[in-house]
């Protein structure tokens, strides 16, 4: 089954034929969406305004990216679930020939290893044997990546 | 050329959107808010002279407020500036697109402070800390919001003034900054005796998640705005009495 074929069968379910025949399923989706999307920037900024110096710069950097880290965790059960509805609920294969939406993706899928993986494990070390340089091009490469799939996120919205 | 009568177009060319916009019919929609005399509401004009003549200039103060609202409304929606937003192709996306994505820094940073008020983040910093690293990034995205949402209202004065969920995020606005005095006048008074706890005390905690909820409710109610139109409208009359008295919509038979 190629994707194509794929976002046609989502597109067609009975369940998803009925939600888009509501007008109120879609807005409550999109506005619970928002919710996590501020949920979401209020974690990221968190370890991101940290890492630049600015923001909670007195906590140790591991205990406060651990704290952050449970609410960005929440936030993303928040968002994948309500942004796979929204994606279901109009034409999903709109959105196979869309560009922001691959941007998206792309954005998403990278932002999501960097967090987990590099920027992780950058704050678990601790900041007292590094270049701060470092930490700041961390920071940059995460706002970078999270402020993709925002932006995109918003585009895949507009007329 | 015709003047169109409704429609974007209309509206640039000083018709007023969801209103009748007729000379005869302004001059009715005038005469309705002179309001019926105060009937079934327990005050006798003759036992109560004094209250029956504060209650009519009372009345009369909140129907001219209201009415000058409006007029307010209908003359913005004239002002070149707004007839620019409203018919720019991108301006009005970019003032919309900043006015969402300023959540991250405005809901996103409040929230964080309203979670170390219940005790769910950050436990081993003060509540001062806190609040005195974060509150800035708040501060600026409130400004970012206040801004682009003055914007977004401009563009579209009437519209918004005439939304039912514009109305109650306005409400839930007010209730936002009552909740964040009680907090500030109450509980935030003693912060020196449990700045360091944990878990803050239980008015803290009330403050922190009630904010919570208004943040929640005025994300939804935003996000509502433009979905009026698919279930109600000034325009399609008539509808229930009700909906147009919370939409403020101006009918002929009021």
């Amino acid at each position: 089954m190629t994707l194509l074929q794929l976002f046609e069968w989502l597109q067609y379910s009975s369940l998803l034929t009925a939600m888009r025949n509501s007008t109120w399923i879609f807005p409550v989706i999109a506005s619970i969406h928002l919710m996590g999307l501020a949920l979401i920037g209020g974690s990221v900024l968190l370890v991101d305004l940290r890492l630049l110096g600015f923001g909670m710069r007195n906590q140790p950097l591991a205990e406060l990216s651990r704290d952050a880290e449970r609410w960005l965790v929440v936030s993303l059960a928040i968002l994948l679930p309500t942004g796979i509805f929204q994606f279901m609920c109009f034409a999903a294969t709109k959105y196979y020939y869309m560009k922001a939406f691959w941007i998206k993706m792309s954005a998403l899928l990278l932002a999501l290893l960097f967090t987990f993986i590099v920027q992780r494990r950058v704050v678990m070390a601790g900041d007292t044997h590094r270049d701060p340089v470092w930490n700041k091009l961390v920071a940059s490469v995460s706002l970078v990546l999270w402020g993709t799939v925002a932006i995109a996120g918003r585009w895949i919205g507009l007329p | 050329m015709p003047k169109p009568r409704s429609g974007v177009r209309a509206v640039a060319q000083g018709a007023s959107p969801g209103l009748i916009s007729s000379a005869r019919q302004a001059a009715k929609r005038r005469q309705s808010f002179n309001l019926p005399p105060l009937r079934g509401c327990g005050i006798d004009r003759y036992e109560t002279p004094a209250l029956t003549r504060w209650a009519i200039l009372s009345r009369r103060i909140v129907a001219k407020a209201v009415m000058s609202l409006l007029r307010l409304c209908e003359w913005l929606a004239t002002t070149p500036g707004s007839i620019a937003l409203h018919e720019s192709s991108y301006l009005y996306l970019i003032v919309l697109s900043v006015h969402v994505l300023t959540l991250c820094l405005f809901v996103g940073t409040a929230a964080m402070i309203d979670l170390r008020l219940l005790g769910l983040t950050m436990q081993r910093v003060r509540v001062s800390e806190v609040m005195a690293r974060l509150l800035p990034w708040t501060t600026a995205g409130f400004l970012l919001m206040v801004v682009s949402g003055t914007l977004l209202f401009y563009a579209a004065p009437l519209l918004r003034y005439q939304n039912i969920f514009f109305r109650a995020k306005m409400l839930m606005l007010v209730l936002a900054g009552i909740n964040v005095w009680v907090f500030h006048t109450t509980v935030d008074r003693r912060r020196a005796d449990w700045d360091s706890d944990p878990v803050p005390p239980r008015g803290a905690r009330l403050g922190g998640a009630l904010a919570l909820v208004v943040w929640a409710v005025l994300i939804m109610l935003g996000r509502m705005i433009p979905y009026q139109v698919y279930w109600f409208d000034c325009n399609k009359q008539p509808q229930p009495a009700f909906l147009n008295m919370i939409a403020g919509c101006v009918t002929g038979s009021r």
